[in-house]
């Protein structure tokens, strides 16, 4: 069992409002690991939209991202690279 | 925070028992709302209706947990309006978890209020990712215990 957590910037353009909080979900979704995020002490379920969408994630915001489970690496690297990348 | 959406949030625009027929018809039963108190222009629903439809064909605003968020932000809209409905029947509104729909919250925005239109949408979340205060929403039976039931989770 991994663990990974990591503080990140984000830099997606529209931050994680509806359209990419869903993208993200669907990114999560795609592995066994738990996924979490954390905002100003706030942690949410990466898995659920209306979690993510509850973040209020902008443009710039620092989050952690917290994974744990067997494939929580791979998970990582993959939802790392969503929430960096400026995909507009 | 979130007591501040209080202030876009009307008890003359909710809806407690939403008859519709489907996605496009709920969202056009709202607008009708909104137009008759005079929230938005008679003349502007026919575009506010395209333009929200157009962000559902890009992927549905119902994102789980029987809730929808259909949004869009327009020239023709002062700050930010919203209307609150509630389905007993469920409505199909191509949820990403195929469940019907209970709970719809419009919310509309001037196109400048970008950054407030995304602080809405969080605080709206915040609020509805509580699996019980959505249920007790569902179950609400007068305009006014909707506007106390968020009054009360603004609180939380």
């Amino acid at each position: 069992m991994d663990k990974v957590e990591q503080e990140i910037v984000v830099n997606n353009i529209h931050g994680l409002h509806a359209r990419p909080a869903a993208l993200f979900v669907q990114i999560a979704n795609k592995f066994d690991s738990a996924v979490q995020l954390e905002k100003d002490g706030d942690i949410v379920d990466g898995k659920s939209i209306i979690a993510v969408l509850s973040l209020g994630v902008t443009k710039g915001t620092r989050i952690k991202l917290m994974l744990e489970g067997d494939d929580a690496n791979e998970a990582f690297m993959e939802l790392r690279k969503f929430l960096e990348e400026n995909n507009a | 925070m979130i007591s501040g959406l209080l202030k876009y949030m009307n008890e003359e625009d909710i809806i407690i028992n939403l008859k519709a027929r489907n996605k496009k018809n709920a969202i056009s039963v709202m607008l009708n709302c909104l137009v008759n108190t005079k929230r938005i222009g008679k003349n502007d629903k026919r575009l506010i209706l395209k333009v929200i439809m157009q962000r559902e064909d890009m992927g549905s605003t119902a994102i789980g947990g029987n809730i929808a968020l259909p949004h869009a932000r327009l020239d023709c809209v002062k700050d930010i309006v919203s209307c609150i409905a509630i389905s007993r029947e469920g409505i199909d509104f191509d949820s990403l978890d195929e469940e019907p729909v209970h709970i719809i919250v419009l919310l509309l925005s001037n196109q400048k209020e970008a950054g407030l239109h995304l602080k809405t949408l969080a605080y709206l979340a915040k609020m509805l990712r509580d699996k019980s205060f959505v249920r007790k929403l569902e179950a609400a039976k007068e305009k006014s215990e909707v506007i106390s039931l968020i009054a009360r989770q603004s609180n939380v």
